[in-house]
């Protein structure tokens, strides 16, 4: 089994980052805390962005980072796919270049490039395919500054999700966007998430910490509490912890 | 600085324009009075503003006057006139070139990465644009002259040469560049080339695909500044590469010969180059001054 685990330990200036975690395949690790409570620099250390301080973190048998050992796997080395703050689609890219520019990376990633034009036509046509799949081929070649808010996020997640990464990192993909395409990017998710993906999303949301299988609440870069939402719904470990599941 | 521009503006900004106050949170109560406001500048202080600007307007009027505009056409496409343009077109663009080739990369350098030496690659990079290019050109001849440093080693010298002219147009025209896309360097949102690392980019591809097209506007607004600076560049190509026609003899060269024998094809020379500054500023007008 290739699950995601370990303890890790990130000391920044003033903050420490302190949290242990085990998430499997095929679950999805819901990560809610309050505002600098450490949830982005979790992401950040997951997908490989920050080496930690401390501890460890590993995929399966894969050690992706132990500062003791003096191993640490880059961003680009991990394979992981990433759905930051605000989508963060690139401005100078149309929306199927921007799904194109993940595929074409990973392929040098595993050592199948298809060299010039043939590769380049097979990307475009793979990342229109990942579009339709997700409703937005008539976006595909839009300028994300011609998009709203929601269909950049949403192509952000698409960009995310046409990677079929063994594992998908978001940050707060539900903020700031509307209701219809929060819903429409739930359900992304949930029906196009690849076989056995691992997820691990921050989020603000009730139905979406709901929607995971577990739940990891942080506060002031600490761990709460790991458990399943509806056993920290019952049982919540802060007053902020009540709040979300329950306003 | 008037009253409607004021008014017209008050609703929406954070800052006031006017007093500089920042305004309270509460849009909904609206503006009560509508009294004249003081004048932000006095009187004095833009009198005095009115004379600078005078005093960089009347030159240029004054070549406008001086204009021989009914022989303008001839003046102009005479074969001495052609071959400078020509020179100065190969000069400025191949210094522009050589500028974004050289310049671009110190510029990340400067903008990215922490070292000891960094304030003196910066001072030696930005010194060309305090230095009289007199100065530069004497260092030119120093280092690569036929009797400078290069000289003495190879017995070959870089000066009285269209390459030694690129070579001092680059000198003089680079820091403009770096400066620029430096600048642009450290607003741009650091963000995207981390994403770009986690879909995989290597640093090499993530610089070329992502880093260097985010900054492609820093790029061309540096490169239009290099290049008007490089095609108004005289003391240094003068003083090392020397006033040869049709191999050192550029645009700002051949008006210092003009101004001797033809004073009129100086002034028409003149008037060439102060369009294409002009075209230039046009050209940066978005940059310089944001459309409101």
């Amino acid at each position: 089994m290739t699950g995601l685990s370990g303890s890790l330990v990130l000391r920044r200036d003033s903050f420490t980052l302190e949290v242990s975690l085990a998430v499997e395949p095929c679950q999805t690790l819901a990560v809610i805390g309050p505002n600098g409570s450490g949830k982005s620099t979790l992401i950040a250390v997951l997908a490989g962005l920050l080496p930690l301080t401390g501890g460890s973190l590993r995929h399966g048998a894969t050690v992706l980072d132990d500062p003791g050992a003096q191993v640490f796997l880059p961003a680009e080395d991990r394979g992981f796919a990433l759905v930051p703050q605000d989508g963060l689609l690139f401005p100078h890219l149309t929306v199927v270049a921007n799904v194109a520019f993940g595929l074409r990376h990973r392929e040098g990633h595993r050592g199948d490039r298809h060299g010039g034009r043939r590769g380049r036509a097979d990307r475009e046509r793979r990342a229109l395919a990942a579009l339709s799949a997700l409703d937005l081929a008539d976006l595909a070649e839009r300028r994300p500054s011609e998009l709203s808010g929601g269909q950049a996020q949403r192509v952000a997640v698409a960009r995310a999700l046409a990677l079929e990464a063994p594992v998908l990192l978001l940050d707060e993909p539900l903020s700031n966007i509307d209701v219809d395409n929060r819903q429409a990017i739930r359900k992304l998710l949930r029906t196009e998430r690849p076989v056995d993906q691992i997820q691990v999303v921050v989020t603000h949301g009730r139905e979406h910490a709901l929607d995971a299988d577990l739940v990891l609440a942080i506060e002031h870069g600490r761990a709460l509490a790991l458990a399943e939402p509806r056993a920290l719904a019952a049982d919540p470990p802060a007053r902020w912890v009540d709040d979300l599941f329950h306003r | 600085m008037t009253t409607s521009d004021s008014e017209r503006t008050t609703p929406t900004p954070a800052i006031d324009a006017a007093s500089g106050e920042p305004r309270d949170g509460r849009q909904t109560r609206p503006p009560r009075r509508r009294i004249a406001r003081p004048a932000a500048v006095p009187r004095p202080v833009i009198a005095v503003a009115v004379a600078g600007v005078l005093v960089l307007l009347v030159p240029l009027l004054a070549l406008l006057l001086d204009a021989p505009w009914s022989t303008l056409g001839s003046l102009l496409f005479t074969g001495e006139t052609l071959t400078a343009i020509r020179v100065s077109l190969v000069v400025s663009l191949s210094a522009v070139i050589l500028s974004v080739v050289f310049g671009v990369p110190t510029a990340f350098v400067l903008a990215r990465i922490e070292f000891p030496a960094k304030p003196l690659v910066r001072t030696i990079v930005t010194v060309p644009l305090v230095l009289p290019p007199v100065v530069t050109g004497v260092a030119l001849l120093s280092g690569f002259g036929r009797r400078g440093l290069l000289g003495s080693l190879t017995g070959w010298g870089l000066s009285a040469s269209t390459t030694g002219a690129v070579l001092a147009a680059t000198l003089v025209a680079m820091p403009f560049l770096v400066l620029s896309v430096e600048g642009a360097l450290r607003t741009t949102d650091p963000r995207y080339e981390q994403l770009a690392a986690s879909l995989g980019a290597r640093p090499l591809a993530r610089w070329w695909r992502v880093s260097l097209p985010l900054a492609r506007p820093s790029i061309l607004a540096g490169a239009i500044l290099a290049w008007a600076r490089a095609l108004g560049e005289f003391g240094a190509t003068i003083t090392f590469a020397g006033n040869i026609e049709g191999v050192t003899r550029t645009l700002p060269l051949d008006v210092s010969i003009a101004l001797e024998s033809d004073p009129d094809r100086a002034v028409a020379l003149s008037l060439l180059m102060l369009t294409v500054a002009l075209a230039v500023l046009v050209g940066l007008r978005d940059r310089w001054v944001p459309r409101r």
